[in-house]
């Protein structure tokens, strides 16, 4: 229950609004349709609170009529209104409320419905008799008016008593006022001539002090009483609703933000509607609005009144409200959910399930289809316009021209915006070349690209993953070999040392020690083979460090050939050396380059011919900015290989032999190079084999 | 004079055996370890000349065994390990080890270190250097310029009058790097067109004489690409 009025309190509160606005429309065009005698309304309002009947405008107008009635008949020298005795019957049909009595001297004429004549014919004041408070009294002269025994001054402007033909009645001098011609042009008046002569005459009006109904005829006077009651219910009652108003409008801004909570709700049920069939309805609201009459308001049907102005005015009010709210919280989107977007909403999801190549053709050709429509039926409105000269045609075609120019703006924004994400999405596959697996490319989520984009994403993610776990299982690799040559060396300590104790001992035979000789070689193999697996795998697998320094290339192949001094001059090989006198700069590991000469020189020393030679060149080449280095020898043995073999891991050249060395020398030397961002290849041609080295100056 | 006693300190009884039969044969005492606190122990409660260290070892480790004797004794340490990275090995001799050797080592070779580093530590340890202002000191290396004399680990070597020069020259300037241009210059004093093959030759020969292992030089070093120098030890 607590919920259910929590839940309907914002409704509450905006129908208190409602409410509250409704009737301040109605109260302000209440008052701006009775506007045009706000004077007199408001003395008539004053009036009518009091409840003073005597005092009030249709009081005096009552009054003004029926003197002038009498006045008329009174001074008639040619009775001529005789004829309409019926107008005097009127007057018997207040009954007891209203006392007349007029006597013209000089026809001593007498019309009354009273058996006295109060006095006058003797030219005293009227005494009012028993339950009566008022009379208006002529005595021939000037007027005289009594109100609950206070004598009233009608001659002042604002008595009130200065209204039909009354007023020249009053306004005195009867011959003025009968040459006066101020008041021929008013529609009221009546031409001067008509105002009789009353001059001597006495005419008398008295009205009861409790204005009661005549059960035998239609009493005006009972009726105006009974009118100025109900005025009185109707203006405190209105009133009381414009308070009621008031009080529901200010509760409603106290508690705005419930109502703003409706309003919301509100918004959400027109933010649905097109904006062009908004505009229509504003429009057609602006014109409703125009047209509400604002002038006085004579008629008494209240019904009609209330739907001619205040139901229109009213439903106009709400609608731009609603309007203005809808245009403050939707903003951009008042205007853009319209029936064009919505068409080509629907369109694209139409476009969605074809594939890209067609739906780009497919757009197009809507395009063009829906231009050589407009561009007709605009042609066809403008010839109407043309020869019919009506607004609507002119407008038609202006509408049909201005929706072809925005759809061609619609295909163009749309063209460029596909021609930037292919941009995005070129610029998005170079960065994922070179490397970038964080970033993702983000598009719009209705651009013709956002799958295509999110499909490379899809891809960049595998591709990372996969790196990822490359790294991932090259490190394990790395840390097992790490491990596993560390167990095996433990053992090979072992071996060692007892072989090298074997070997030391004395008196052994001939053929034990030739046993122990082989064991010696053979661990020593053992071990230069752990290391040379361990070096490789870490080389390969990047987790080798690099310490790059510039270094002399010249110098470093020198000082590893003045290293291996001896070896070479054992050999019986000849080295032919061909290395530029100038330094060779190269921003590399020397460490490392050193261990690929090693291993290369080592390579040409173990398996080159007897007696050849080898070659080793050092070249610059500038225009490639690379350093060549070359190792060439003539091989002692057939080498029935493939160029790529040799440098796989634990091929040998000679694949018969199984001396010293491990066969890895020209993988290491390889690995290394790639490690220290050179590259190595090898070049077989006959029995010549061929190393070349490739550095980046 | 007593027999040097040496502590032999591996997890594994073989290997631990085998040294000891060679130093046994080298007329060393030898005292047996098979884990660090073992050692730590021994070391605190006898007298030690040397120790031969593992680095993988169950209980304490070799390295922090090395931190603990280094605490309060000056004993050489060479350490025995399988881990053979330039890493290993800048970290074990940077936290107090006086020598590294990688497994599996040449039994001889391993002699030959541990009578070096026995040599100075016995004779020249207590000898009072820093009086004479004559000498060039690297480590083991040392020159006296008044003599023109070169001892390593207090053996005295022969060089020729050449590879003296360079010697000292290296020495006098411990840490810097020569290049062989630089070199030829100083020392044959002369300008070096393609001479460098000579000075390198004359260093290669310097490091037979003044190394242990020439392959895995500890004073005189190649700097690949670039020239040679001496260790500042």
């Amino acid at each position: 229950m607590g919920t259910k009025l929590k839940k309907s309190k914002p409704f509450i509160i905006w129908l208190c609004f409602f409410i509250g606005i409704n009737i301040a429309i109605s109260a302000i065009m209440l008052t701006i349709t009775s506007l045009n005698s706000t004077y007199y309304n408001f003395n008539e309002i004053c009036t009518v609170l009091k409840l003073d009947i005597k005092d009030s405008l249709s009081f005096k107008n009552y009054i003004a009529s029926t003197f002038d009635f009498l006045a008329r008949y009174i001074a008639d020298n040619d009775d001529m209104y005789s004829a309409s005795g019926e107008l005097l019957r009127f007057l018997d049909n207040e009954g007891e409320n209203l006392i007349y009595y007029a006597i013209n001297p000089k026809t001593g004429k007498v019309l009354t419905n009273s058996r006295t004549d109060y006095g006058i014919t003797e030219g005293r004041t009227p005494s009012l008799p028993e339950g009566y408070d008022y009379y208006l009294y002529y005595n021939g002269e000037k007027f005289l008016a009594e109100l609950e025994g206070e004598s009233l001054d009608i001659y002042r402007n604002d008595s009130g008593y200065k209204t039909g033909n009354l007023r020249y009645y009053i306004d005195g001098d009867l011959s003025a006022s009968i040459t006066g011609i101020e008041h021929a042009n008013s529609a009221e008046a009546i031409s001067s001539e008509d105002i009789p002569d009353i001059k001597g005459c006495k005419i008398l009006l008295m009205v009861r002090q409790n204005i009661i109904e005549n059960p035998y005829a239609y009493s005006p006077l009972y009726y105006l009483r009974k009118n100025i009651e109900t005025s009185r219910w109707i203006i405190i009652l209105f009133i009381a609703v414009s308070l009621l108003g008031i009080a529901l409008i200010v509760l409603s801004i106290a508690k705005r933000g419930e109502k703003r909570e409706f309003d919301k709700k509100l918004i959400g049920i027109s933010g649905k509607l097109w904006f062009d069939i908004k505009a229509i309805i504003s429009l057609f609201m602006l014109m409703l609005l125009l047209k509400i009459p604002l002038n006085r308001y004579y008629s008494h049907d209240l019904a009609y009144f209330l739907f001619t102005r205040v139901f229109m005015v009213a439903v106009c009010f709400w609608w731009f409200y609603l309007m203005f709210k809808d245009l403050f919280a939707n903003r951009r989107k008042f205007f853009s959910n319209n029936s064009i977007n919505s068409l080509i909403k629907f369109y694209r999801s139409f476009e969605n399930r074809k594939p890209f190549q067609k739906a780009m053709l497919l757009r197009l050709y809507a395009l063009i289809a829906a231009e050589t429509v407009l561009v007709f039926l605009a042609g066809l409105f403008f010839v109407g316009a043309l020869s019919e000269k009506e607004g609507i045609f002119i407008f038609l075609t202006l509408i049909f021209v201005a929706t072809g120019i925005y759809l061609i703006y619609r295909y163009i924004r749309r063209y460029s915006g596909l021609i930037s994400d292919i941009g995005k999405v070129i610029d998005h596959i170079e960065a994922i070349k070179n490397g970038d697996m964080e970033t993702k490319l983000i598009l719009n989520s209705d651009a013709d690209l956002h799958l295509a984009a999110e499909n490379l994403n899809k891809i960049q993610e595998g591709v990372s993953k996969a790196a990822e776990e490359r790294i991932k299982s090259e490190r394990m690799k790395v840390e097992l070999i790490t491990n596993v040559s560390h167990d095996l060396k433990t053992p090979l300590t072992s071996i060692i040392s007892y072989t090298d104790l074997l070997s030391k001992e004395e008196g052994l035979p001939e053929h034990v020690k030739d046993y122990i000789k082989i064991l010696v070689q053979k661990s020593d193999r053992l071990k230069t083979l752990i290391q040379d697996i361990f070096d490789l795998s870490k080389a390969t697998s990047g987790e080798m460090k690099i310490e790059k320094e510039k270094i002399d290339l010249g110098k470093l192949i020198r000082q590893t050939l003045a290293d291996l001094d001896e070896q070479i001059s054992q050999s019986g090989l000849l080295f032919k050396i061909d290395i530029p006198d100038e330094p060779v700069y190269i921003i590399s590991d020397g460490k490392k380059i050193y261990r690929v000469f090693l291993n290369l020189i080592c390579n040409a020393l173990k398996y080159s011919l007897e007696g050849s030679r080898v070659y080793i060149s050092l070249n610059v080449e500038d225009s490639k900015k690379k350093a060549i280095a070359v190792i060439k020898n003539i091989a002692n043995y057939e080498m029935n290989f493939e160029e790529e073999e040799v440098l796989e891991r634990f091929v040998r050249g000679d694949k018969s032999r199984t001396t010293e060395g491990s066969g890895l020398g020209l993988a290491i030397a390889q690995s290394f190079m790639q490690a220290c961002g050179g590259n190595m290849s090898v070049k077989v041609d006959g029995d010549l084999f061929k190393v070349e080295l490739e550095f980046n100056l | 004079m007593d027999k040097p006693c040496i502590l032999v300190v591996d997890d594994d009884r073989e290997i631990v055996k085998a040294i000891s039969i060679n130093l046994e044969n080298e007329g060393y005492r030898v005292l047996k370890a098979y884990d660090g606190l073992e050692a730590l122990d021994i070391v605190s409660s006898q007298r030690v000349q040397l120790i031969l260290l593992d680095v993988m070892m169950p209980k304490l480790d070799g390295l922090s065994a090395v931190m603990k004797i280094r605490q309060d004794k000056n004993i050489p340490i060479i350490i025995l390990s399988a881990k053979s990275e330039d890493t290993d090995k800048v970290l074990g001799l940077s936290i107090g080890a006086d020598d590294y050797v990688t497994k599996p080592f040449n039994p001889m070779e391993l002699m030959a270190r541990v009578k070096s580093q026995l040599r100075r530590y016995m004779t020249l340890g207590d000898m009072n250097m820093t009086g004479k202002s004559n000498l060039l000191k690297s480590g083991g290396l040392c020159f006296d310029t008044e003599t023109y004399t070169l001892t390593v680990d207090g053996e005295p070597v022969k060089l020729t009058p050449t590879e003296t020069k360079i010697v000292e020259l290296l020495l006098r300037n411990a840490g810097r790097v020569f290049s062989t241009e630089e070199i030829y210059e100083r020392v044959w004093e002369g300008p070096a067109y393609g001479a460098e093959n000579t000075v390198m030759v004359h260093v290669r020969r310097i490091r037979e004489k003044i190394e242990i292992n020439p392959k895995e030089p500890k004073y005189l070093k190649v700097v690949w690409g670039i020239g040679y120098k001496i260790e500042k030890i």
